[in-house]
This record gives C-alpha cells, structure tokens and sequence, in this order.
C-alpha cells in the first residue's frame, strides 16, 4: 500500500473513494439535446479508467425551464437525463469511480432569449454583468416552484444510480439569495442571513426527505465574495457552520470570489500567468473552523500542490479538474510512479473560454479530450515501423514527433531553432505565457524517452530531408509575420514578433494595428506600454482580441488599463508614409466614408503568418501522394491511401502554421489525427 | 573595429550527462548539444557593442567538429556578422584542450586584425576556465576575466569584475581579451526571421593546418566515472531515534 496522501481512501459517510483526487463539476458542453449522450459519457470514462477517485458531472445541470443553458449544459428537469446518467454512471462504477453531479439554477446568471423565453428570474432586479439579463424579482410561487424542480432533479439523479450530487452556490440563484447585493426579497427569504439561507436549506430538506440518508449531499458554494457589500469570509464560516450543523449535507466545495464579471470569474478560475491554488488556504480555513469534509479545486495543476493540500490537512479531496482536461490519466501515472510524464496543465484555459463562447471544451494541447470516441489518449503501435522525418519543431511538429515516436516509429526532427518550440517559444518569452512553454517541455521529454532525433540548428533543405530516407515526411515548418496590408508604406510598420522577439526595440508612441487578434498583438502592446511609451491599439473589428477570449483578456486588461493604453475599434489601417522623423497613420473604416489620422514613431502591424512553405513545394513533386491528404480518411480514422506519383519514394503531409495560420490546438490536432494512423 | 567571439559547441545545460561505458568520457552521441552558455554572453555583448557604434564587426569562431556549425548559426542569427570553423576533429568525443585552442584563436585574432575578444569565461563541459587567459599570454594582450560590465571608452576597456565579497572594476588597453561571466546580459532570443537572414550570412571552413596549429592532446584522461547514486536512506520514528543515528553515524 502506498504512503502518498494522495493515494489514500477516504471514507465520506457510506462512499469509500478510492484516493484523494477528484473531477470537480464542470460543463464540457459536450452534451446533445441537454442529454450527457456518447461523447459525453466517454469524455467521464476515461478519467474514471485511469483511477479518479470521484467525478463530479455537469456543471450546473438545469433543475428548471426558466434556467436555460448558458453552455450547453445538462438538462436536469427532464425525464429523459435518467437513462443517460444511469449509462455514465454504471460506466464509471464498473471502473471504481464514484459519480455525482451539480444541480443548479442559474437564476440570473442565464439570457430570457433562450429555449422558452421565460423572463430570469432572482431574489431582486439587479442585472449580472456577465449575461446582461434584467430579471424578474422572484415570486412566492416562483421560489416553491423552484425548490420543487430541485428536489425533483435530485430524484432523477438518485433513480439513475449517483452515488450524491452538489448544489451549486456561488454566482447562480442560491447564493443570489444570500448575497445582500442580489437579494432584495422581504422575509421570510430575504433579510437576515438565516432568511436568505431558507432557501438552501428548504431545498436541502426536500431532497434529504425525498432522496434519503443514502445518498450524498454537498453545496459548492462562494464563501467570500469578494465585493464590498456582498458575503465575507466572515459570512462564509457562517454559513459554513451552518451547513455542517443542519445536518443535510455531507460535504463542503469551497470556492472563493464572484464570477458575475470577466475578471471576478478569472480570479475565481485563474488562467496561466496568475498565482496557483490561489484559494487553497482559504478552504483549509473553512475546513478548519468546521472540521468537516472539505474539498475545493482552483488552478490546482501539478501533483506536488495537490499533495501538499491533502498532506498539510487543508483538504480532504482535492480537485485536479483542468489537470485532468490535459492529462485524463494524471491519477494512473501518479499510481505508478511516473509522475513526470503527466501533460502539464499550462492554465490556457482554452477549455473554460471556449465554451463562454458556445464552444466544447477543448485543451490546448491534448486533442484527444473531448474526443475520446476518435482520438486516442495512449497512441497504440504502429503494424511496421516506418522512418518518419519532422521538418520543424514548434507545437505542430512536436505532437508529431511525439506521436510518431510512440507508435514505434524511427523519428528524425530538423528545427531551425538551436531548441525546440517555434511560436510558443516566442510568445513564452512573456511572463506571463511562460507556462506555454511546458507545451514543448512535455513533448520534449516524451520524445527524448522514445529516442527521436533531433538536429537543431538545422534549416532544413529538400537534400536534408532525402537524406534520411523517409517513409513519411511531415512538413511543419510553420510561418512568418505577414503585414503588408497596406495601400502604401508596407516597409515603414514592423510585425508584433518583431517586438516580442526584441528585434526591433518599442517605439515612444505607437500605434499597434491587430486585425489577427490574437495574443501575439497584446503582448506587444504591453510590451511597449510597460517602457513608459504611448500605445493606442486599433482593429476594425468590433471588439479587440477577439481570438484572446474573456478569461485571458483579464491579465491583459489590468496591466494595459494601468499603463493607459487606448482601444479605438472599427478602425482600419490604409496606409503609412513619413512626415519628418515621424509616421503618419491613415485609418479608414469599414463603414465607409470616414479617414482619421494618427502622428505615432512606430506601427506595429498584427496580421497572423504566412506559411513558409518552400520545403514543402520542393518536396511535393518527390512524393507519392503528392501532397495530398485523404480528408475522409482524416476525419474518420482511416489510413491515408492517395498515390498520384509512383516514382514517389515517401509520402508527404503538411501541418499547422506551414498550411495556414491558426492556432496550437489546430497545429496539435492536425498533428494527432494524421500521426496517429500513420 | 573587429570583435572575435570564439564559441564552443557543449552538451547542452539541460542533457542529463551520462558516462560512456568504456569511461572515456560523457557520452555525446545523440545528445542535444548547445552553444556554451558563456559563449552566447560574450556573442551577446559583442553584438551590443556593434549595435551601440563601437564595433564594425563580429566574428564568431569555432574549433572542433564539423557539426559545430550548427552552433555558429546560432551566433549569426543572434546578430554576428560572419563566422570562421575550424574543423580540428572528426570525433564528437575529441576535444581540443585548451593551449591547442588558445594557439588557434591567436592566429585567427591576427589574421582577421581583431580589436577585442570576447570570450566566455570558461565552457561548461570541462569548466577548464583557460583558454581566455591562455589567449592573452599568446597574443601579449591585456586581459579581463569574468567581466559582469563592459564598458569601452576609446583605447581602453573598463571591466568590472564580480569577486569574493564584491565589485572590482579595472582598465585594460586594447587590444585585450575579455572573458564573459554570467551576469554580463541576457542574451537575446534568435527569430526565425533572423535565422533565416543567417542561412547567407559567411561561414568560412578552416583547419588547424591553416594556421600551423597542432591540436594532438597533451593531456590523458586516466577515467571517468558519474557521482555515486544517492543510497536508500531509512525512516526513524522520533526525534531522539535521529539524534541517536546521526550520532551514530558520526556527523554529530
């Protein structure tokens, strides 16, 4: 038996888990019709496969019609969830791990434009920032209603065989009656705390009657809101005490802050760049002051922290949830002492923006999450081993490497560089990018077990390449800036790499032109920005940084706004020319009709990459298949079987950057579903 | 002026070494191999020195195997201006010791009319800390080793110098010899567009014969042997047992 915390059972009432690691809830988005179906279910499985201990499905599944999904969540208030559920959950169970799930009401939290039109509803008028909905101020029928769908959703949950669920209650209805700033009801709901806390317990008490002792209770709740006027720390033992002391649950998920805003929302969830296990101490507190069964998850992504919270007593479970979006096998690895070939979770947070914006849940960069049904998460041998040659080492052609290597194959890389990395290393120079860097290291290391070689410093040529006589020969060399943009005075701007990468140095006032919007402009900028110079950043876009997403756009926001840097939207920049020793801007618009003009020392110019692709077209005619690429096959997981050329010696693919300009995970999942059948 | 920067290809920082099982030496084959820390300080500083008007010229230097090239491309994207190779081994596992190296780099200094060299203070494979010094006897030049700040101001070349317990900051004529310590800069980071630049930038190949040098090592490896692991160590169950095993083990 082993001595790791981690590793240790932990007896909660009846409910043995099996270690100390857990799946906090959290919405994938991947259900269809409201209806946790296939992908979904898979998505559950394999964590519960490689040994999670408990996984805590649904984030926020509805109990009513008038909490439409905001995320394409699970609709809890229908019948229909019963058989799904009950598939995922026996699943799970045969594999050990246990399962519940968080029932929720969104209250305000959600849109009235949605599913029914119902009108939102919360305990007072305030509108949450987040989703922009005035809501109705609830009604007595409208809180025994809802306290009804409640207990009736738990009901379904323990007719499909969970072993318990949460209740969620930080930013959604439940906590909106306990806050004072979202609760403007008279007795007995609103007023005192024990009023505004009727409603949890009203609930709690229906569910307990309805659903009995066998069955696991707990509440996810904020215990510190963080916003003058709102619930304190102080409030939070209270109701923490409160909670133990009724008797009805049998846990406590702490969380700490508000998410009814982008920034609340991110200190709540931090993203990379910002502290990790922020909160942890905050729950050990809470733990404390009950000694009650206490979990909690917050940027929690290495194994030494999550031993550290379960060691040092400041949890009983810990949640490894993006952990696990990046590495569903982090438990297994931990079991057998290979800890250091768990994928690192590099706080992206690709998964949490993406579904903000009706997205799935992707990671970065493990392209098998969320797609278990088609992309394998351990890369099985290949039939025959094959000589493999990778031009360039960024995230496309590291996957690639990766893949490749782990299949059997005999795997030669040729980087530019003298290390590996392409555009992560640049944009990883930044520190807060650094953890991007991991994206490589992982790869790195994965590689060097599986003996690839790699000859850096190299730019490969076609003779390199036939040098190596390959089978296969995958081509991710990737891109370069491209800003010519202009009608005039393309030679006077200069590219957001060359800023990032110290080539150029920041100029004193300049206007940074991004129509890419992605991160690469705003690092730039705050590059810039930081040296003391001016900076106005314009887009013809109606919002900037639209590739950046909310979550990440928060670091940005609150170093930029301090260093006063402008935003000017639906700008466009036409031309360049000089004026002495200074540069006029011309900006147009899309709208038509109007110019401005800008007097700045430096342009920068934000406009993605352009393939570098003369390998690739000096290769093409060598090869069998002449380039081409079977995209049913691609799509569907079949071999790639185009022969055009049968002089062709080796096959040829080109992925990531080199094909077009995109982003990691498409340089990483274009890597993965070619590799994986190659 | 002209800045020679000599650079040396090593195993990179971040390779965990592994003795070769005839105990020859550390086992270099399909390792990730670098430029020498020290040596991407020192091309930095060159580089800035040019960019500040104080240099027309940087010339990176590499003796060794041919493979070192690779090594020289990574000073010429960094921003040097050309580079010399003179292949001196066929053998990744053979090294040329110092005085051999030191011989060379002095020819080339002559034969380019270099103003300055910029060296790192010692590579981090055998930590010889040498060839620096070794240059400047050869060539009858002033020296500064471990320099922490360069500071040219017309003949002459102020250096300070981290030592025990403090900053030393002396003057030295040129031509000398500066040797790089670590907190000398940041070196900068190579872009693809630069490196692409590199690709045309002159690589001139040499040999040792060129410049009458003979490179056949003077001294003998006797063995090469890795740390010993560390052993297992054992759990005691209170204070006093700890007290009572490390004095048993003599450390108290």
């Amino acid at each position: 038996m082993s001595n790791d915390p981690l590793l240790q059972p932990y007896q909660l009432k009846h409910l043995t888990l099996r270690n100390r690691i857990m799946i906090t809830s959290h919405e994938p988005a991947y259900p269809e019709d409201g209806m946790p179906k296939d992908r979904y279910r898979a998505y559950h499985v394999e964590r519960a496969k490689a040994g999670v201990a408990l996984t805590m499905t649904a984030g926020s599944a509805s109990v009513s019609r008038d909490s439409p999904p905001v995320f394409n969540n699970i609709l809890a208030w229908k019948d229909e969830v019963v058989g799904w559920m009950k598939k995922l959950t026996d699943e799970c169970h045969d594999h050990g791990c246990a399962v519940m799930i968080q029932l929720t009401h969104l209250g305000r939290r959600t849109r009235w434009d949605k599913a029914d039109w119902l009108p939102v509803v919360s305990p007072s008028h305030e509108r949450e920032a987040a989703h922009r909905s005035f809501p109705k101020k609830m009604e007595d029928w409208d809180i025994s209603r809802i306290i009804g769908d409640y207990v009736d959703a738990a009901e379904r949950m323990k007719a499909a065989g969970l072993d318990g669920l949460e209740l969620q209650a930080y930013g959604h209805l439940m906590d909106q009656f306990w806050s004072p700033l979202t609760n403007d009801l008279d007795g007995p709901y609103g007023g005192s705390l024990d009023n505004r806390l009727r409603f949890t317990f009203d609930i709690l008490k229906g569910i307990r009657e309805r659903c009995g002792e066998d069955f696991i209770l707990g509440v996810r709740y904020t215990g510190d809101e963080d916003l003058p006027g709102g619930i304190t720390a102080e409030d939070g033992i209270a109701i923490s005490q409160k909670l133990k002391d009724s008797g009805l649950v049998d846990f406590l998920n702490v969380v700490k802050g508000h998410i009814d805003t982008d920034a609340g929302l991110t200190d709540v969830i931090p993203v990379q760049g910002m502290r990790n296990a922020p909160h942890l101490e905050f729950a050990g507190a809470i733990r404390k002051a009950t000694n009650f069964p206490t979990f909690h998850a917050a940027k929690i992504p290495d194994v030494p922290t999550a031993r550290h919270a379960i060691a040092a007593g400041l949890l009983d479970m810990v949640g490894m949830t993006r952990a696990h979006m990046a590495d569903p096998h982090l438990v297994r690895k931990v079991i057998e002492g290979r800890e250091d070939d768990i994928r690192p979770c590099v706080g992206a947070n690709y998964c949490l923006d993406r579904i903000y914006q009706g997205g799935l849940a992707f990671c970065l960069h493990n392209a098998a999450t969320g797609r278990e049904e088609t992309m394998p998460h351990t890369i099985p041998a290949a039939p025959a081993k094959k000589r493999v040659t990778i031009v360039g080492a960024g995230p496309a052609g590291m996957e690639a490497a990766r893949v490749a290597a782990e299949r059997g194959h005999a795997v030669t890389v040729f980087e530019a560089a003298d290390q590996p990395g392409g555009q992560i290393r640049l944009t990883a120079l930044q520190e807060r990018r650094r953890e991007m860097i991991s994206i490589i290291a992982w790869r790195q290391a994965m590689c060097d077990k599986h003996g690839v070689t790699f000859n850096f410093n190299t730019f490969a040529e076609a003779d390199d390449v036939l040098a190596t006589d390959p089978d296969e020969v995958i081509v991710a060399t990737g891109g370069l800036p491209h800003t010519e943009v202009l009608t005039q005075g393309n030679d006077l701007v200069v590219s957001a790499w060359d800023i990032l990468s110290g080539d150029v140095k920041p100029g004193q006032n300049v206007l940074v032109y991004d129509d890419a919007g992605d991160h690469a402009a705003l690092q730039a900028a705050d590059l810039i920005a930081a040296t003391g110079a001016k900076v106005e950043i314009v887009t013809p876009d109606r919002s900037f940084s639209p590739e950046v997403m909310a979550m990440n756009l928060v670091p940005y926001m609150r170093s930029l706004q301090k260093l006063d840097t402008t935003f000017t939207v639906t700008w466009r920049l036409m031309q360049v020319a000089r004026d002495g020793n200074q540069l006029r801007a011309t900006l147009g618009s899309d709208y038509g009709g109007v110019t401005r003009e800008r007097l700045v020392d430096q342009v920068v110019v934000n406009h993605g990459t352009r393939p570098l692709d003369e390998l690739y077209f000096d290769l093409k005619p060598l090869s069998s298949n002449l380039g081409e690429v079977d995209y049913e096959a691609l799509t569907t997981g079949g071999f790639q079987n185009v022969r055009k050329n049968p002089e062709g010696k080796f096959r040829l693919f080109r992925i990531g950057d080199a094909v077009a300009a995109r982003n990691t995970h498409a340089a990483i999942y274009d890597a993965l579903r070619l590799v994986k059948d190659l | 002026m002209k800045i020679l920067t000599p650079i040396k290809r090593v195993i990179d920082y971040n390779v965990k070494a592994r003795v070769r099982s005839n105990g020859s030496g550390v086992d270099l084959a399909n390792v990730k191999m670098s430029m020498n820390p020290f040596d991407e300080i020192a091309v930095e500083e060159a580089i800035r020195l040019k960019e500040a008007g104080k240099a027309e010229e940087v010339i990176a230097v590499s003796i060794g195997v041919k493979q070192a090239q690779e090594t020289l491309r990574t000073a010429l994207a960094m921003g040097a201006d050309r580079a010399i190779l003179v292949v001196a081994a066929d053998d990744v596992h053979q090294d040329i010791e110092p005085l051999a190296v030191a011989k060379i780099l002095a020819a080339v200094a002559r034969a380019e009319g270099a103003g300055l060299v910029i060296a790192g203070k010692q590579a981090i494979d055998n930590d010889m800390n040498a060839t620096g010094q070794m240059l400047a006897a050869l060539l009858g030049w002033g020296q500064a080793t471990f320099a922490s700040k360069l500071e040219l101001e017309g003949a002459k070349a102020k250096v300070t110098r981290e030592v025990d317990g403090g900053l030393q900051t002396i003057e030295v004529g040129l031509p000398a010899v500066v040797t790089a310590d670590l907190r000398l800069n940041e070196p900068r980071y190579a872009s693809l567009p630069n490196i692409m630049k590199a690709k045309k930038k002159p690589l001139e190949e040499k040999t040792p014969a060129d410049y009458g040098v003979e490179v056949a090592p003077r001294l003998e490896v006797v063995s090469v042997r890795e740390p010993e692991g560390r052993k297992a160590g054992i759990k005691v169950g209170s204070v006093d047992e700890l007290v009572g095993k490390l004095k048993e083990a003599g450390v108290i």
